[in-house]
């Protein structure tokens, strides 16, 4: 069944590949959508009745020492989970392929790309299949990287653009950073322990040590930062949350695929592989998570792009799931990471659309939109209701009563409740309410700051997958565990809700009733969120230093010292050199003269051995 | 099969030299028989080297095919072993794709070739020559050849560069001879095979490693020259803008894989304690060249210097590899040397294609040549993502190995290997960034042909090697393995 599942993906991303041009687009569009429906509905099946057996594929892949490793699928339960949820997206986002083009500022598709469009979902759907089932520590590994590349490639799909590239570099570059550190994670341990499956590789804290610069480092310390890094940059946590931002470019229809499902990878090896944290990678995890949600809602809160801005809120939900992990709830961070991802995959979706649709990312520029994208207002409200945590407050009878952020958020807060994180955690809520009520209103409310192109119309197929997210954002509440409110701090519950308020609150205010304050903050607040922002770290921290590096201690360096002195030699000694060649070319004495030269150096070479 | 090894040496010198003899004139059909000639004779040494490899026994450690007679009191001995098997595929896979880089040549086609075959007699002779004085002679002539390509071939003043590469070498060849003479003399033998089991006098001295480390120092100077080992390497950048880009190719691929060979087999091989004591400041210089040759390659203006500095970070990535000295590691050298190697060729061969439609070697002169050039734009795409080390080609095997192998040892080294491939990524897709996306396709690119039959082939033969390095390693680390396998032992051993 596994191997169908990945034949039914691989097909489609075949047929995608091999009748381009024979077969209609739309054709190719719809049968792959079949194709990777039929997968995903397998993979259900599966989860809910336990029915997915293992197949090798390739046995043994590599072998050479204690590196050996096969191709197999083997899921564990939450693997399957994933695997389902990941095959669910990437048939909506399949299903959204009919309304392209959905690229900014195009008039209509280009040739072909629907079917490379369906191809890259094929593909990004099989290495999640393989990535999720992995047993082998190399066959993980290389379905990272496959992960980290296809969602490169949809990153920068529209090569034509001027940003295609830089996006397509930086999404590729951070990821395999993260695959990178996976695999010196997986290497301590394989070593140690002379080979491992990859699902039970982290499973025990090592013992043992390793050299850093000459200083000891514990095997374990190693090992589980490894994850925690890997993991990290998966959910997109602070700094990695660059390529988050940067995949926002990619078409409506992939916008919340990439993000989601590299997400919840992330989360699956936290799960798979967290039982060798140690209570400081955990705590460590925690901080980081909470930092990073509060700094990525900084960060969305200043985006001018609102595609940038939708997309930084899955960082900040990944933050939240981190804390949760580092609470040792991995349930709840599953849970809280389904309900927040169904609301964000109705915001990216939504707001993806909106800009190809209406050919404009400037928030600054949109508002007034309610009238021509009503359905879009419409899920965009239901999306964040969710994410921003409303609900009511009050319990009744053990239910919450409210959708699956605000179940999430209060189960989140429940368990921080008496820890260091419950005030991040708060300010998190904030913070998110604020940015995505933020996204809602500058788009939608009041006068259109700019022209609302002539004859715009909702596509039918868009307007449903936004309808489908949208009732899934309802149900979404059902899948969070309750968790037990204590007696003392029944108060817990309205604390979603009050955050949420506040942040519609001051959306509401700064960007309908008072736009003029949000510009005279903006004014006020000197580049509050630009030390934060990727441009500013990736140009300042990164690329400058680099190319100054290669500049200076590069180039400038190699001219100097011992290669300028070979240089002054060697100038010195051409002239004679090229002088004495061309007798000797002139005379027509060039065989013979090269080849005393060489007949010289051997018969030399010979004496001095022989002497020797 | 008797003499095989000498058949697979001599075979490109005997077309050079039947070129040399009966070749005359310098029209074009002139031109089309040297290269043709040297096609196929390099062609036929890649298929013997095939069979070679074929019946390569791969549990045997010690040296296969061997040959010895007495020629003029000097003992001249061939052998085949684990660790030059690599080289050997590698150099008679890349010399006819150099020929056939080299096909739009017009000036002086004969003499160019016939210096291309003997650059692969020589280079084939040092790797496989089992006695030091031999070994000596290809190892310090070989590079000979390479820069009379470079200099008589070249651009900009080429020949004062050549001439300064050759200065760079000249002292390195007096201490190389100076360290073989002083192994002969303490072994009382010049036979590598004996000079590889001796143990060589590692008394404790001022300097670590003992007696073995002067040895180890004189040795190491010709040896880090050829491999562009930072700081050593600067004759190389320089001399790969002004050479003919498949001349780099020859100098950045072959010239340094020579020096890498002469630091297994010398300083691996016969002075493992010296290289042991050394292996802190190997993988210093190495880190040092891995990181800075990439930087310095990212900020590079034209092909020639960008994959000059390409090969001095791939030397230090290979030099961090020997510091490991574990099993993985030597396994990731033998990898990573036929996937680097094929993958820099095949990254010169784009550049020369690329040079020839655009007439130029600035990388600013190209530019979203995707939608003009879809098969070329395919293959480039292809050979970036071999050099980051993705999963499917043999940069992915070698990169994992290393990890696995350098991490006992050392986690700074592992960490420096990973920081590696990461810029090596970062650099291979703006490079491919640069060249192939971006929003209009220049002027001059309009009218120009994607690849042709030749280029294609040419690019695919690259393509196809480095996927079945990449899915089945076992072809190549199950014959050379054991070989290094006992290397590792030693140095297990040592700590």
């Amino acid at each position: 069944m596994g191997l169908m599942l990945l034949g039914l993906l691989l097909l489609g991303s075949g047929l995608a590949w091999f009748t381009r041009g024979a077969m209609s687009e739309l054709a190719i569009a719809w049968t792959c959508a079949a194709l990777y429906g039929c997968a995903a509905l397998i993979a259900w099946i599966a989860h809910l009745t336990g029915g997915l057996t293992s197949a090798v594929l390739m046995s043994p892949w590599i072998e050479s020492g204690t590196l050996s490793t096969e191709l197999a699928l083997e899921p564990g339960t939450n693997g399957l989970l994933f695997v389902a949820l990941s095959l669910t997206l990437g048939t909506a986002a399949q299903v959204m392929v009919h309304d392209l083009p959905l690229t900014a500022g195009k008039s209509k598709a280009k040739p072909n790309e629907k079917a490379r469009l369906s191809l890259l979902h094929g593909l990004l759907m099989s290495a999640t299949v393989v990535f999720f089932t992995a047993s082998g520590t190399v066959q993980a590994l290389a379905a990272l990287f496959f992960l980290a590349w296809f969602s490169a490639q949809l990153a920068g799909f529209d090569h034509r653009s001027q940003g295609a590239g830089r996006a397509m570099q930086r999404v590729l570059v951070v990821l395999v950073a993260g695959t990178c550190a996976l695999a010196i994670g997986a290497a301590a341990l394989f070593a140690a322990r002379d080979g491992a499956r990859f699902d039970v590789l982290f499973a025990e804290p090592l013992a043992g040590e390793t050299t850093l610069f000459g200083q000891a480092v514990a095997l374990e310390a190693l090992t589980g930062g490894a994850v925690v890094i890997a993991a990290a940059t998966l959910l997109g946590l602070y700094i990695a949350h660059i390529w988050h931002a940067e995949s926002a470019l990619t078409p409506a229809p992939t916008a919340a695929l990439a993000p989601l499902v590299l997400a919840l990878a992330g989360l699956w090896l936290l799960d798979v592989q967290g039982a060798g944290l140690g209570e400081g990678h955990r705590t460590f995890l925690g901080v980081f998570g909470a930092a990073s949600a509060i700094a990525l809602g900084v960060l969305s809160v200043l985006q001018q792009d609102i595609r940038r801005a939708a997309a930084l809120l899955v960082g900040a939900a990944g933050g939240l799931v981190a804390v949760s992990v580092a609470l040792d709830e991995i349930g709840l961070a599953t849970a809280h990471l389904m309900a927040q991802g169904v609301c964000l995959a109705l915001l990216l979706w939504g707001v993806s659309s909106l800009v190809a649709r209406g050919g404009e990312c400037d928030l600054w520029q949109l508002g007034g939109r309610k009238a021509a994208f009503g359905s879009h207002y419409g899920a965009l409200i239901v999306g964040a209701v969710g994410l921003s945590g409303l609900g009511l407050p009050f319990p009744y009878e053990g239910l919450l009563i409210g959708l699956g952020g605000f179940a999430s958020a209060s189960a989140l807060l429940t368990v921080t409740h008496g820890t260091a994180f419950f005030v991040p955690v708060v300010i998190a809520l904030i913070l998110t309410s604020f940015a995505v009520w933020r996204v809602v209103v500058m788009a939608f409310a009041g006068a259109p700051r700019s022209p609302v192109p002539e004859g715009v119309s909702e596509p039918p197929v868009t307007r449903s997958v936004l309808g489908v997210a949208a009732l899934l954002v309802i149900l979404s509440a059902l899948w969070v565990p309750m968790q037990p409110v204590p007696e003392s701090a029944s108060w817990i519950t309205t604390v979603p809700v009050i955050c949420s308020a506040i942040g519609l609150a001051l959306a509401a205010l700064l960007f309908a009733m008072r736009p003029g304050w949000a510009k005279a903050l903006a004014r006020i607040i000197p580049d509050t969120g630009g030390a934060l922002a990727e441009e500013r770290l990736i140009g300042g921290y990164v690329a400058r230093p680099l190319a100054w590096a290669g500049r200076t201690l590069g180039h400038r360096l190699d001219g100097a010292g011992l290669d300028a002195l070979m240089t002054r030699l060697a100038r010195a000694l051409f002239p004679a050199l090229t002088q004495a060649w061309s007798r000797l070319s002139g005379g027509r004495t060039t065989p013979y003269a090269l080849t005393a030269i060489v007949g010289l150096v051997l018969l030399s070479t010979i004496l001095a051995m022989v002497g020797a | 099969m008797q003499n095989l090894l000498s058949i697979l040496t001599f075979t490109p010198l005997l077309a050079a030299l039947i070129l040399a003899i009966f070749l005359r004139g310098n029209d074009e059909a002139a031109r089309q028989n040297a290269k043709w000639l040297a096609l196929t004779a390099s062609g036929a040494t890649f298929f013997v080297a095939v069979a070679l490899f074929l019946g390569f026994d791969g549990a045997n450690r010690g040296f296969q095919f061997e040959e010895s007679r007495v020629i003029l009191g000097l003992t001249y001995r061939m052998g085949v072993d684990g660790v030059s098997l690599p080289f050997v595929l590698l150099i008679t896979a890349l010399t006819p794709i150099a020929v056939a880089m080299s096909w739009a040549l017009s000036e002086r086609v004969k003499h160019y070739v016939i210096w291309l075959l003997t650059f692969e007699t020589a280079l084939l002779g040092a790797v496989l020559s089992l006695d030091l004085v031999f070994f000596v002679a290809f190892f310090e002539l070989a590079i000979l050849p390479a820069l009379l390509l470079a200099g008589m071939w070249g651009r900009m003043a080429c020949g004062v560069s050549a001439l300064k590469a050759w200065l760079y070498t000249l002292p390195g060849t007096v201490l190389l001879i100076v360290a073989a003479a002083g192994l002969a003399g303490e072994a009382q033998t010049t036979d590598i095979s004996q000079l590889l089991l001796h143990n060589f006098s590692a008394a404790a001295g001022a300097l670590p490693g003992g007696g073995q480390s002067v040895l180890w120092l004189l040795a190491a100077v010709s040896v880090a020259v050829k491999a562009a080992l930072w700081p050593f390497h600067t004759w190389l950048p320089g001399l790969g803008f002004r050479a003919p880009l498949q001349v780099g190719m020859i100098l950045g691929v072959l010239v340094t894989s020579l020096g890498l060979y002469g630091l297994l087999r010398i300083h691996v091989g016969m002075l493992p304690v010296a290289t042991d004591a050394f292996a802190p400041l190997l993988m210093a210089l190495a880190g040092a060249g891995l990181v800075l040759g990439v930087l310095s390659a990212l900020v590079a203006e034209d092909f020639g210097r960008l994959l000059s500095y390409v090969a001095v970070a791939q030397t230090g990535a290979f030099v961090l590899l020997i510091a490991g000295g574990t099993v993985q590691s030597f396994d990731a050298i033998v990898m990573a040397l036929l996937a680097h190697g094929l993958t820099l060729a095949a990254l010169f061969a784009l550049a020369v294609m690329l040079e020839a439609r655009g007439n130029a070697r600035e990388m600013a002169a190209f530019g979203a040549l995707k939608t003009r050039l879809p098969v070329l734009s395919a293959f480039f795409l292809f050979f970036a993502l071999a050099l980051l080390g993705a999963p499917g080609t043999a940069g992915f095997v070698a990169l994992l190995l290393a990890l696995f192998g350098l991490l006992p040892v050392s986690l700074t080294a592992a960490l420096l290997t990973a920081l590696g491939a990461l810029l090596f990524g970062g650099l291979a897709l703006a490079l491919y960034r640069q060249l192939m996306l971006g929003p209009r396709v220049k002027e001059h690119f309009k009218l120009v042909a994607d690849l042709d039959g030749r280029e294609r082939l040419t690019l695919s033969l690259l393509l196809v090697a480095l996927v079945l390095l990449g899915l089945w390693p076992g072809i190549v680390l199950d014959r050379t393995a054991p070989a290094f396998a006992e290397i590792a032992a030693q140095f297990a051993a040592l700590r």
